[in-house]
């Protein structure tokens, strides 16, 4: 009597229906979308992650830190001699263009005193080691030593000895996020060594090339011509080598030619960087 | 079975150091979701143990860390669970083949609505290859289920 009574007392014998439960977390999800994708608040909880999150990346790092170690301990002394010697090769041509170009350097300092052509700015650089590739397969990303300690922000370039790789993105306590110049997002002010044309490039994301969209068939481009950076934007500093011109497609159902860039800058195989100090106008 | 909570926090634990281990340092791009392959097998063997809420939760935690869009993975892992739950009533699997095949489709469905969920806010479309995910999820469920016998919670 007692259990019949009990079970009288219970409200519902069935809860609702797994496709009920199905629409209702998937109402919240896209709620929750919707509001992050808005407001971004989910910078300040990441804030929070990647402090938790970068000494478990460093103990998963220690095994290959230490394959990469131990290679480079035993290598072969005679291939680090004939290294030695083709390094000391490639220094005295690197001193012997040093020289020249100081003697050009200091000449175009004088023209452009001349000219009174101010010059705006001269930049800084830090090192940054790569701590690892963002693998989203939907964006272009990767993540570097170094954030809010060593006073970086959002838009700084980054660098490699060859070319623009990207721009910080977002910067956390002790690491900050790059996106790389092939990501879909990302668009860089250009100018043709060659002709001086000025340009914007944008990121292919799906291969490892960028564009150059919305130009006449006419335009003055060829195969081969370098794209650097023309500086117009106060972001990038002017001069460094963004890509080179691989391909140009004239679709003669479209009134502007697609072109296809490849970049200089050696995006996946570095693992040091530079980022690139805030332009400062004087 | 599960005996308690524990085991199952435990091999979510472990699911996630996988993740981060495959995606982050070996930076290979076939290998599955382990967090949601780890609740797939807790489902099948112990389905008494998880819901609908339980997927959920896990997905929003794991959107919060590895900084994705909060609720993609969670909106992801709940209509795992519907894709798992509903269908395994009507379903008739009777070996590791056929599970295997299941967990393949239930993975495909997973990333087309991550796909779709990426493409919503302009993200780039990562070609076919990005379903290989599926495939090898299918693939590692295979292999477990034949080097350690699978037992079905019916």
């Amino acid at each position: 009597m007692t259990r019949s009574h009990h079970h009288s007392v219970k409200l519902f014998n069935k809860g609702p229906s797994l496709l009920f439960k199905l629409f209702l977390f998937t109402f919240i999800s896209i709620i929750l979308m919707g509001i992050d994708f808005r407001f971004h608040y989910l910078s300040d909880i990441r804030q929070f992650t990647n402090l938790w999150a970068k000494p478990v990346h460093a103990v998963l790092n220690f095994p290959f830190t230490m394959y990469d170690f131990t290679t480079q301990y035993f290598s072969n002394q005679s291939r680090l001699i004939q290294e030695n010697e083709k390094l000391r090769l490639d220094l005295d041509q690197l001193k012997a263009d040093l020289k020249r170009l100081d003697f050009i350097s200091q000449k175009n300092d004088q023209l452009k005193n001349l000219l009174e052509v101010k010059i705006a700015y001269k930049f800084k650089t830090q090192a940054v080691n790569i701590i690892y590739s963002r693998l989203d397969p939907f964006s272009q990303k990767i993540i570097i030593d170094g954030g809010q300690n060593r006073d970086f922000q959002p838009g700084q370039p980054v660098i490699d000895a060859l070319g623009l790789v990207g721009q910080i993105s977002s910067v956390f306590p002790e690491t900050s996020e790059v996106t790389l110049i092939i990501d879909k997002k990302m668009s860089v002010p250009v100018q043709i060594q060659r002709s001086g044309l000025r340009l914007i490039t944008s990121g292919d994301g799906q291969s490892e090339t960028i564009t150059l969209s919305f130009l006449p068939h006419s335009v003055d481009v060829v195969k081969g011509d370098i794209l650097k950076t023309s500086g117009i934007d106060n972001v990038y500093p002017e001069g460094i080598a963004v890509a080179e011109v691989l391909a140009i497609i004239h679709n003669p159902k479209s009134p502007f030619a697609k072109i296809a860039c490849k970049p200089i800058a050696a995006i996946r195989n570095f693992s040091h960087l530079l980022v690139v100090a805030p332009l400062k106008n004087d | 079975m599960i005996k308690n909570n524990k085991l199952l926090i435990a091999s979510l634990i472990v699911a996630a150091i996988v993740n981060l281990i495959s995606l982050c340092i070996l930076n290979i791009d076939f290998l599955p979701d382990f967090i949601l392959l780890t609740l797939l097998f807790w489902l099948f063997t112990s389905s008494n143990v998880l819901s609908i809420s339980i997927f959920w939760s896990v997905g929003l935690l794991t959107d919060i860390f590895l900084g994705d869009l909060l609720g993609q993975n969670a909106l992801t892992y709940a209509s795992c669970y519907f894709m798992a739950q509903f269908y395994k009533t009507k379903i008739m699997l009777t070996n590791n083949f056929q599970l295997s095949i299941y967990i393949f489709f239930i993975f495909l469905g997973a990333q087309i609505i991550m796909l779709f969920t990426n493409l919503m806010h302009e993200l780039r479309y990562p070609g076919l290859s990005y379903f290989l995910q599926s495939l090898s999820a299918g693939l590692i469920c295979y292999l477990w289920s034949t080097f350690r016998s699978f037992k079905f919670d019916h």
